[in-house]
């Protein structure tokens, strides 16, 4: 007996660490450390590091893992969102502060060295400042980067005259750096450090060791300047006034120097021309000195045009159509710098997508970028205001209405292209800001109908995301699965006379134009139904209508129940509220649909499921 | 005898008076380069100079140079663990998250030393591969050199990376010896400003988790900072000095955003 029940233990102690071996291989493992040294990560539990701390939740939400920051008093810089374990192991001071802007050693502040300046930290400008040699000059005052760069320009500049191994010589540097500390060792009288504002080292008036030269030198600023006899900078490289006395006594600023050809001129232009400093080129070469304005404008670039040094653009992969969406399409920002054309492709998926707009007085200086694609919210909106409200979200309104389409002819019914046509037309260009401005009576009046919410439709993503379809794992066909719809079409036959069935409702669920409107509705929705891909090669199977008939309305009805049951319970209409759908900010994943295959469309409805008089057929 | 006294002492003064003028002489031409100084390098009657062969192998050693451009190549580990694979390169991560929706955690926070500790321990078998050949150059020139224990660092600064190598050397030959003690070899690079520069993308991919290239070369036109994302969110940075041909590596993988519906944590 005893036996027995000491087997029956065994058994269920096996069968109880079965369950719970295979239910923890399924759950993702907070490690404190991987296997790999990475840290924080969630993971199965036999990629975790044992010798560190394990959980079995996000990382978000355990001590161990909470972000901080972490401070290096060596070089004086703070790290964010930092693991207290990851700073502990490198002898890190970590505080409990994710971006770092509660910590005091990490205030930032302007440190000023010489004519340069870095926005940075007290114990950085401490660092930067003894790799240059100079004493500490930090204004915890100043706010930000931009000012504590106009600081630095904004100083007082000029000669500082000093007695060096018993010769009067001279260094071009600031007010603040001109002292018995800052000017190389060998000065023979300290006392004698005297600063000339505005004067230049190679100025007789001061009776330096420094003269005038014919070299050049490129500056930090990006300009060509002369060069004295000692090495220091003297004014902006103008070919012209090499010989001229009083261009090599005073400062004169870039505003008041020279402008034309970079052989003889030195003042380039980093932003507004695009030119900077350079060593000449065989060929190229200044008159003077071996540096000349280099032209770091981009040329014949990719989209045929020229551009400026700064300036961006967007690229799409489906050529000169951003909202075409084709299958693995992406989108890209070129960016122009210094003479090189940069492509950067934004997040894969169309998780990204590339806007551009230009900016300058003259409106010709673009700017492009990549922003994230808000699409995830819009399959929940009902409300075209909500929908297209460019603030929250990246929608487009997709009009869908029996009416409309009984209104079309014939002739639109029968053409995908034109009906296709007639939606994009529809949708596009109805930001709420942005509203088309097209002459059009009657465009302006469907315009209007549609900012009234009088245009029944669907709120889809203005740019379709991309699925990774080929996932088994993935979600794409979840994600597909919101686009089936079923359609009833109610037939009636009249007891005396007539000619046999008739539909009599949602006749246009049978219509060629309606079914080009699911095909379309489908493809907008991701990366579902039929389409090209961004190779061009061609799918058919990506959408499906079939037709199921019922005998009679009990029948019907039934099948209509089973196709609602079928289809997600967030893709019917009536769920489609944006206060109905999941949490605020998170989106559930809806229930997958019986059956269904990667991007299968399986049909299309238009209203909702009406009372069957007599024969149906039902569409999914 | 007082006038022969006089004259002695006025001699000797001029004798003084020419030594001082003399010694001054040769202080500044020797301060100046115009002569060259015996006691500079160790080099007696300027024949080996144990310093400068010191600087030149290690400037010019390939090895070295490879190394230190892998370490840089790879996101600063030598061997990197948690790396993405990129056109045959290890790119290791050094902000990351696995998790949707989330901004990534530091994973290197003292990127500078790190880099630093990487070199000086890949590096640091060449170096003394360096020191027994030169020492055995000067041996095969006829001097005698004695090399102390060797105790090795590697400093990135401001436009240079400096091996310190902490050692006591003695050269010799016949009666004239020279003492070295340790030596600070400066090899020209950018690699300083180059990862000084990842790490301020690298704050910014944790707290924003992107990071804009063109503010940053807006701000440095010297460097030159490439972005390339991947599909499964990885966001590869190469940063690299437009001055010489130098380069940063580095994966990061922060805010991802699923593609299709995913929950939260996922």
């Amino acid at each position: 007996m005893n036996k027995k029940i000491g087997i029956g233990i065994l058994m269920l102690g096996v069968l109880f660490g079965v369950v719970f071996i295979a239910a923890q291989s399924d759950v993702s493992y907070c490690c404190e450390k991987t296997m790999t040294g990475a840290y924080c990560q969630n993971a199965p539990i036999e990629e975790c590091d044992r010798k560190f701390k394990t959980a079995a939740t996000s990382c978000e939400n355990t001590g161990y893992c909470q972000k901080g920051c972490c401070y290096d008093s060596d070089e004086g810089v703070c790290m964010e969102n930092t693991p207290e374990e990851a700073c502990r192991a490198v002898s890190g001071q970590w505080s409990d502060d994710p971006s770092c802007t509660q910590t005091t050693q990490c205030n930032l502040g302007c440190c000023v060295i010489g004519r340069e300046a870095a926005y940075t930290t007290l114990a950085r400008c401490n660092k930067i400042s003894g790799y240059h040699g100079v004493t500490r000059d930090f204004r915890a005052d100043v706010a930000d980067e931009i000012s504590c760069i106009a600081l630095a320009t904004s100083q007082d500049q000029g000669a500082c005259v000093f007695e060096k191994d018993f010769v009067n010589t001279c260094q071009f540097t600031t007010r603040g750096e001109c002292n018995s500390a800052s000017v190389s060792e060998g000065l023979t009288n300290a006392t004698t450090v005297r600063f000339y504002e505005d004067y230049l080292c190679s100025s007789e008036e001061l009776n330096t060791d420094c003269a005038r030269s014919r070299g050049t030198m490129c500056d930090s600023d990006g300009r060509v300047y002369f060069v004295d006899t000692c090495g220091n900078r003297a004014n902006i490289y103008d070919s012209s006034r090499v010989n001229n006395l009083a261009y090599w006594n005073k400062i004169v600023s870039s505003s008041e120097s020279c402008s034309g050809s970079a052989r003889t001129c030195g003042n380039c232009e980093y932003l507004g021309v695009g030119s900077f400093c350079g060593a000449a080129e065989r060929g190229r070469s200044p008159e003077l000195g071996d540096f000349i304005c280099q032209d770091v404008n981009c040329y014949d670039t990719s989209d045929g045009k020229n551009h400026k040094n700064g300036e961006s653009w967007c690229s799409y992969d489906d050529v000169g159509n951003p909202d075409t969406d084709s299958v693995g399409s992406r989108h890209f920002r070129h960016i122009c710098f210094m003479g090189e054309e940069i492509v950067e492709a934004c997040a894969d998926f169309r998780g990204e997508v590339c806007v551009e707009d230009v900016i300058g007085e003259a409106g010709d200086f673009s700017q492009a970028g990549c922003a994230v694609n808000r699409w995830q919210d819009c399959i929940l909106q009902n409300d075209t205001f909500d929908c297209l409200n460019s603030d929250m979200r990246d929608c487009k309104w997709f009009p869908i209405d029996e009416e409309l389409l009984a209104g079309l002819s014939e002739g639109d019914k029968d053409s995908d292209g034109i009906l296709g046509g007639l939606f994009d037309g529809l949708s596009d260009g109805f930001g709420v800001l942005g509203l088309g401005g097209g002459d059009d009576e009657e465009e302006n009046s469907l315009k209007d109908r549609l900012m009234k919410g009088e245009i029944p439709g669907k709120c889809i993503p203005k740019v379709a995301p991309g699925l990774d379809f080929y996932n088994a794992q993935g979600t794409a066909p979840q994600t597909c699965s919101v686009a089936s719809r079923t359609c009833v079409v109610t037939y009636e036959k009249k007891l005396v006379g007539g000619e046999g069935w008739k539909p009599v409702e949602n006749e246009f669920c049978l219509e060629p134009a309606t079914h080009a409107a699911a095909r379309q509705y489908c493809s907008e929705i991701g990366d579902c139904g039929v389409g090209f891909n961004y190779v061009g090669k061609f799918t058919y199977t990506g959408y499906e209508i079939s037709v199921e008939d019922a005998d009679d309305a009990e029948e019907v009805e039934e099948a209509a129940e089973r196709a609602t049951q079928a289809a997600p319970a967030n893709a019917n209409p009536v769920t489609f509220g944006g206060s109905s759908g999941a949490g605020a900010g998170e989106f559930s994943q809806p229930a997958p649909s019986a059956g269904g295959t990667g991007n299968v469309i399986q049909g299309f409805i238009v209203n909702s499921y009406n009372k069957v008089i007599g024969k149906g057929k039902v569409y999914k | 005898m007082k006038k022969e006294a006089r004259k002695g002492q006025v001699a000797i003064f001029v004798i003084i008076g020419i030594v001082i003028v003399a010694a001054i002489v040769l202080f500044f031409l020797v301060r100046n380069d115009v002569l060259p100084n015996p006691f500079d390098g160790g080099g007696e009657g300027g024949e080996f100079d144990f310093r400068q062969e010191l600087k030149n192998d290690i400037e010019d050693n390939e090895a070295i140079n490879e190394k230190i451009a892998l370490i840089a190549n790879q996101g600063g580990s030598y061997e990197p663990e948690n790396y993405f694979m990129f056109e045959g390169n290890k790119h290791e991560y050094l902000c990351e998250t696995s998790e949707y929706y989330k901004t990534c955690y530091m994973q290197q926070p003292f990127l500078l030393q790190h880099v630093e500790s990487e070199v000086n321990i890949e590096v640091l078998k060449e170096v003394n591969e360096i020191l027994r050949r030169t020492k055995e150059k000067g041996e095969r020139e006829g001097y005698d050199v004695a090399i102390g224990n060797v105790d090795f660092s590697v400093d990135f600064i401001p436009g240079s990376i400096v091996f310190n190598i902490d050692t006591n050397v003695r050269v010799s030959k016949g009666e004239t010896s020279k003492r070295y003690e340790g030596f600070e070899i400066r090899k020209e690079s950018k690699l300083y400003d180059i990862i000084m520069l990842s790490t301020a993308i690298l704050n910014y991919e944790a707290r924003y988790g992107d990071a804009d290239p063109v503010a940053f070369m807006a701000l440095y036109p010297k460097i030159k900072v490439v972005k390339k994302k991947q599909g499964d969110g990885t966001t590869l940075y190469f940063v690299s000095s437009r001055e010489s041909d130098e380069k940063f590596n580095f994966a990061s993988k922060s805010l991802v955003w699923p593609p299709g519906y995913q929950r939260v944590g996922q």
